[in-house]
């Protein structure tokens, strides 16, 4: 699949105690993505804004970018999907 | 009958909003709980079973996670992920789950288990688990079984302690 070069939409669901959601916040750091990070124990209705999205796996990180949704991703799928819109749309 | 887990976290209060907690819990388990929050406490209850777990947020006595696990105490069941990243306990989560002498144990401890884990999901830490006489990390806890087995070991030990005549 491939995507115009825009920068996709990301929201990163978090716990702040989780040290997977700590490790793929600096893996988009270092990517130089933007995103935007949802606290599922601060921010009222995000625990099931998250079950809506991930088919009801109750886990973090689960990390949404443009249209894929990935729960609890190692940095090689998170990156394979950043690949996807490095690529210009032909 | 009267079960109880204690959660040493590093989480400071409650989750900001109760439906967050009833969403965790509900997605692990097949119970419909209302949560509600007043200060300190915290009551999970499901009407179709007629159960209601208390939790009360306390501050954490210093060394409890280490005098819980010096011999002869509880065994730390957690990988070394959990125990490398874990971040410092700042409060002391007593979790209590009251029922009828008739109730099913099964059932009972199932619901505390589940009410447990979307709290200890949202605030994260250890479990103290009197029962096993274990210390859980998540990894272990949700990754050895599944909350039904959890349940079932824990009822198994209350039959036993019951049998001996002790608490259960």
């Amino acid at each position: 699949m491939s995507h115009s070069n825009d920068a996709p939409d990301v929201l990163l669901y978090t716990l702040p105690y989780c040290p997977d959601c700590r490790d793929l916040r600096r893996l988009l750091t270092e990517r130089h993505v933007t995103f935007t990070e949802v606290d599922l124990a601060r921010t009222p209705g995000a625990v099931e804004s998250m079950l809506k999205i991930n088919g009801g796996r109750r886990s973090a990180p689960t990390v949404r970018i443009g249209a894929q949704v990935l729960v609890d991703p190692g940095a090689a799928e998170v990156d394979a999907v950043l690949q996807t819109y490095q690529t210009p749309a032909r | 009958m009267e079960l109880e887990y204690r959660l040493l976290t590093p989480g400071e209060r409650w989750p900001d909003d109760a439906a967050s907690l009833a969403a965790a819990i509900r997605s692990q388990g097949p119970f419909q709980p209302v949560v509600e929050m007043a200060g300190p406490e915290l009551w999970a209850h499901d009407a179709a079973v007629g159960l209601t777990s208390h939790a009360r947020l306390a501050p954490y006595p210093a060394q409890s996670y280490e005098s819980l696990i010096a011999p002869p105490g509880y065994a730390p069941r957690m990988t070394d992920r959990d125990r490398d990243t874990a971040l410092p306990f700042q409060r002391a989560v007593e979790i209590r789950t009251s029922a009828a002498p008739d109730s099913d144990p099964t059932t009972v401890a199932l619901f505390h288990a589940t009410v447990t884990d979307g709290l200890w999901w949202l605030l994260g830490g250890f479990l103290a688990d009197p029962y096993r006489r274990t210390v859980w990390g998540w990894r272990r806890w949700r990754g050895d079984q599944p909350l039904a087995t959890h349940a079932a070991e824990t009822a198994q030990h209350l039959a036993a302690a019951r049998r001996e005549g002790g608490p259960a």
